[in-house]
């Protein structure tokens, strides 16, 4: 006789857990950006701009993708962060591995001859700085002040850092690394987000992440609240009207300020960098007839 | 305000032929001329609670119109909130209706009256209704209430009026409805919760 095995709770279905708090950047991250620069390309204002960033994006996957010996904090160190809810990542208090300058000239490499001749022209102070110079922009990049940085040579210097923390995010676990009090920081590198995303798998459906401008790490807050000061009264949603239905600028009345959410239910295929430049028109139009100002970080528009 | 450097760093239409976009040589044109063609819309999200039974579900509202412009408001979409520890995010059948219930046209708005034996009902002011009800709840108490049981121990009963109130609301309303019930000494006390 054939019994029928009786079915236990979550065998068919995971129950339903906690909100998961943190997911490190995945390992496809700079393909499907790359892919996400690609497919917005065709027709738009900015398509030249885009098909250059998407071959960044494709070279930034090669080098992740390529092996390196890079430290990570001993635990020692990432027990004290977590336990004082501090990034162990943050560039200020983890410096930078050599290897990264080298890195630069690669990306120079790898997407310089889609740029115009007046753009080639520009990186003239990046082909012929010294280390000094490229660690000053470095610093410059990811601290400011904005009047000392290299404009032209910030896309390149950005994409390199974003390759080094990726890969020192990724040889860590969520569970080792605390919440820092302030919901805008990153809880591994300390970095601005550049915009959010709502997120569409079983786990996470419908939550609202950041993503980190620097690490690409993701952690979660809780959605229709300002990033910047905790408000939720009248916090409102801008969009294009009849374009880019999966971005929207939320904005807070209090404070002044937006970010931007981008919806995977819309369009699965977004990714926080590439529709953040994409939409650069929403900028320009939250800025000048909302006088918003946008929260959000993006290394290749500066 | 918290300022970060992103406002140093701030790209905008007057900054937007200076940005490392046209650094590098890209133009902004095209994008400087769609912010002429392009028209924003806005909509708002509004925390609340599911209105029908005692689980107490979370709910995000979406809604049309700036309230603080004197623009009408439409609500346009109602979910679950996936943040809300109870329902993080799902609804039940009837959750998942409330946008139709909002909008139904068969949706009681102001309070209506059924006089004794009659077949119609007549909307009254909320005044009226106030009125009438703290005045009927007198009478009624005035004539039944119970100071007294058979062994002359003080009991303060009001058996014949019974009192059912809203599941969705909060602790603070929780607290003063069965402070007013009780403290007129009624014992027949539900909630909508149970239901």
């Amino acid at each position: 006789m054939i019994t029928t095995p009786i079915l236990g709770p979550g065998q068919v279905e995971a129950p339903v857990g906690g909100i998961p708090a943190l997911f490190l950047p995945a390992a496809d991250l700079f393909v499907l950006r790359s892919r996400r620069f690609d497919r917005l390309a065709p027709g738009h204002g900015l398509a030249d701009y885009l098909l250059f960033l998407a071959r960044l994006a494709e070279w930034q996957q090669q080098e992740l993708d390529s092996p390196t010996d890079l430290d990570l904090p001993d635990v020692h160190l990432l027990a004290q962060c977590r336990e004082h809810a501090m990034p162990p990542l943050a560039p200020a208090g983890w410096p930078r591995h050599p290897s990264w300058r080298d890195a630069v000239f690669r990306a120079v490499d790898a997407a310089a001859h889609l740029l115009p001749a007046k753009g080639r022209q520009a990186l003239t102070p990046l082909l012929h700085g010294d280390f000094s110079w490229l660690d000053t922009q470095a610093h410059t990049l990811l601290n400011g002040p904005a009047a000392e940085l290299d404009l032209a040579s910030a896309p390149f210097i950005g994409a390199a850092l974003q390759v080094q923390w990726t890969r020192l995010a990724r040889g860590l676990q969520p569970e080792q690394l605390g919440r820092p009090e302030h919901p805008a920081i990153c809880p591994v590198c300390g970095s601005p987000p550049v915009a959010a995303v709502i997120r569409t798998e079983a786990s996470a459906r419908g939550l609202r992440y950041l993503h980190c401008a620097l690490c690409g790490s993701e952690w979660h807050l809780v959605r229709a609240k300002c990033v910047q000061c905790d408000n939720t009264r009248e916090i409102g949603y801008y969009g294009l009207e009849n374009a880019h239905p999966a971005v929207r600028a939320e904005a807070c009345p209090e404070c002044r300020c937006y970010l931007k959410v981008l919806v995977r239910e819309h369009d699965a295929s977004v990714d926080p960098i590439a529709d953040d430049i994409a939409t650069l028109t929403l900028d320009l139009l939250m800025e000048e007839k909302q006088e918003y100002a946008n929260i959000g970080t993006n290394f290749f528009m500066m | 305000m918290h300022i970060n450097r992103r406002q140093f760093f701030k790209v905008c239409t007057a900054t937007v032929g200076s940005s490392s976009l046209a650094t590098l040589g890209f133009s902004p044109d095209e994008v400087r001329a769609e912010v002429r063609e392009f028209k924003l819309t806005r909509t708002t999200e509004t925390r609340n609670t599911c209105p029908y039974c005692s689980v107490g579900c979370g709910l995000l509202i979406h809604s049309l119109g700036d309230s603080s412009k004197n623009a009408v408001a439409d609500i346009v979409h109602i979910e679950g909130d996936p943040d809300h520890p109870v329902n993080r995010g799902t609804l039940c059948p009837k959750g998942a209706g409330l946008l139709d219930f909002v909008h139904s046209p068969n949706r009681l708005k102001y309070p209506e009256y059924r006089a004794p034996g009659s077949k119609h009902w007549q909307r009254i002011t909320w005044n009226e209704a106030f009125s009438r009800i703290a005045t009927l709840m007198k009478a009624d108490r005035d004539a039944h209430f119970i100071a007294k049981n058979d062994k002359g121990q003080t009991v303060n009963r009001w058996l014949s009026t019974g009192f059912l109130a809203a599941s969705a609301s909060s602790n603070e309303t929780g607290h003063l409805t069965q402070k007013i019930a009780r403290s007129l000494g009624m014992l027949a006390f539900d909630n909508q919760a149970r239901v």
